[in-house]
């Protein structure tokens, strides 16, 4: 999809509707890839991944790449779990689908953004993560051994029953990647970790209109 | 204070395990405030009590927790459910300032803020010293409770993310706080409901069996701190040790709730209890007033092996003869009871530059 060049942080920014907005088909991420058999048990007969699909809106500045994702919900705005969306970008190499965010040989770059408490004002809104399977998500800079230099940013805002949200992060990333695969969590249905709905294919990152 | 046979870390390996006697816990909660002082002061902590004493029989804390599923069955890991925030209740605002500084001194008194989110309506020993029983024959006893760093750490296998693990030093089940991602299972398959959730801070948390004061030879602070001289600490492999004593040999120390599945590593002696009285108040002594049905349901069919020999060793010392199991049980010498973890904390070198730090919770 394309790259709108320009938009930023604020998911309300008229900027986002000179976009193309895409409609991004999600499925429950497989109850046969969850991580482990109490995982795998204890939600085998209960209903998850229940959004069934996400507007995606791609913009870029300077070095920035934003997305951002718009999802109906019927959430209480402070649940439990908390609702959280996420995008992860696969190696060159990329695995055959997405819905398991990355496996053990072809792990994911995952920025993971989780609709914060306000307890939780010191945390970071958006997670720097890699991802080799649905919930075994890792904080990159203990993978890479260092505080790696990522940026992240991202604001959600509820609205009408609809979440919008914009994730950023850097372009590097994207270009390295040019695919993509969201993933969406419905807190309120304690949603977490892999239960969550995913994008059931990659999504190509078209990167032309930015001049790359 | 001399200490003894310090342990260093590196000549740590194996099993630390511990041992309450039930009949002679007094309910204070010392051992309960001694780790909060030492553990969970900061904020997203109020709430949080790794140790805990609770009047049995009760709802204890979180309230109805031994309901509330988890651990595994016949190799297969039991659904559980997460308690929520107002199961564990506790970690209160008060009014102080209304009381203090309002102006209305005289017709308010000081109590819990409630938020309406169910907190202020239990805490870690909202039910002490209800017990049961109709007066004469009423009972109760104190069963003090913290994470029993099984062999069998169903937390660990429900973690997604590999943030949990038991390590080989002291086996005690510990958490990679920077890995954590707050998805809570481990709350969900712990069936002794001994995980809280750290809501500033999004991760979880539980009793780390104060590993750095074991590190440093040092007992857990709820075991030295606490008055009744009741909680034995120890490798659970040394033979030598009042610990394999107590649960191998004399088999009078139990695991709460063996038919969890997880193995505990903290066990019990269970309580003795005075015999019923009748209606014209003579003394039936037949029936112990704390139904052997109601302490099996607690620790397994062993119970009543288990009351049978601290009965047969106490009416030999009775009538003239000797016990080195009730000896043991006496704790003489106060120092006794901490096996290779008797160094006193005061004595170590604590300023910032000291060698004597931890290894912290690495991974091995
Ligand atoms: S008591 Fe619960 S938290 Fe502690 S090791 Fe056992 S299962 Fe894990
Ligand atoms: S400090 Fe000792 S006597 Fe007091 S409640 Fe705890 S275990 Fe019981």
């Amino acid at each position: 999809m394309e790259v709108l060049k320009g938009s930023g942080n604020d998911p309300n920014d008229p900027s986002w509707n000179s976009g193309a907005k895409v409609k991004v088909s999600l499925a429950p991420s497989p109850i046969d890839s969850q991580p482990n058999h109490y995982i795998r048990e204890a939600w085998a007969n209960k209903e998850y991944g229940t959004t069934k699909e996400a507007d995606v809106t791609l913009g870029s500045e300077g070095k920035k790449f934003y997305i951002r994702l718009e999802w109906s919900s019927n959430v209480e705005k402070h649940a439990e779990f908390p609702e959280a969306a996420a995008v992860f970008f696969p190696a060159s190499e990329s695995p055959s689908s997405p819905m398991t965010i990355g496996t053990r040989e072809n792990p994911v770059r995952m920025w993971q953004w989780k609709n914060r408490l306000p307890v939780q004002s010191k945390l970071p809104k958006v997670l720097d993560l890699i991802a080799t399977g649905p919930g075994v998500f890792h904080p990159a800079k203990t993978i890479n051994g260092s505080n790696q230099s990522q940026s992240l940013q991202g604001n959600g805002t509820f609205e009408d029953g609809k979440w919008k949200v914009v994730i950023s992060g850097d372009l590097d990333v994207v270009v390295g990647s040019k695919k993509m695969g969201i993933a969406i969590w419905n807190g309120a249905n304690q949603e977490r970790a892999g239960l969550g709905a995913v994008s059931t294919e990659w999504i190509d990152i078209d990167l032309a209109g930015i001049g790359l | 204070m001399t200490t003894t046979e310090e342990k260093s870390v590196s000549e740590l390996h194996g099993q630390v395990a511990m041992v309450f006697d039930l009949n002679k816990c007094m309910g204070c909660q010392t051992c309960s405030i001694a780790c909060k002082v030492l553990w969970t002061g900061e904020e997203g902590e109020e709430h949080q009590w790794w140790m805990t004493t609770n009047t049995q029989p009760g709802l204890g804390t979180p309230k109805g927790w031994e309901e509330m599923g988890g651990g595994i069955k016949d190799g297969v890991l039991q659904p559980g459910h997460q308690p929520t925030r107002a199961e564990f209740g506790g970690g209160w605002d008060f009014n102080y300032n209304e009381v203090f500084y309002g102006g209305k001194g005289r017709e308010v008194h000081l109590q819990p803020t409630d938020k309406g989110d169910g907190t202020t309506r239990w805490g870690m020993n909202w039910d002490e010293d209800q017990g049961a029983g109709e007066y004469p024959n009423s009972y109760y006893f104190y069963l003090p409770r913290l994470c029993n760093h099984c062999t069998n750490p169903v937390c660990v296998s429900a973690c997604p993310s590999g943030a949990m693990y038991k390590r080989s030093e002291d086996g005690s089940v510990l958490r990679d706080e920077e890995i954590c991602q707050g998805a809570r299972f481990c709350m969900e398959a712990c069936p002794y409901k001994k995980i809280y959730f750290n809501y500033a801070r999004d991760v979880a948390q539980h009793c780390i069996l104060c590993f750095p004061r074991l590190e440093v030879g040092v007992a857990p602070a709820c075991a030295r701190q606490c008055p009744g001289r009741l909680v034995f600490v120890g490798m659970k492999d040394d033979k030598n040790s009042p610990i394999y004593k107590l649960v191998n040999e004399w088999k009078v120390a139990l695991p709460l709730h063996p038919e969890f599945g997880t193995e505990p590593n903290i066990y019990y002696i269970p309580p003795l209890s005075p015999y019923r009285l009748n209606e014209d108040m003579s003394i039936d002594e037949e029936t112990p007033r704390i139904p052997p049905e109601y302490l099996e349901s607690l620790f397994g069919v062993g119970v009543h092996g288990a009351l049978d020999t601290l009965k047969s060793e106490l009416a030999n010392v009775r009538s003239g003869g000797t016990s080195e199991l009730l000896e043991t049980l006496i704790v003489y010498k106060w120092l006794d009871l901490f096996g290779p973890f008797t160094t006193d904390p005061s004595s170590l070198d604590r300023s910032p530059d000291s060698q004597a730090v931890t290894l912290g919770p690495t991974r091995k």
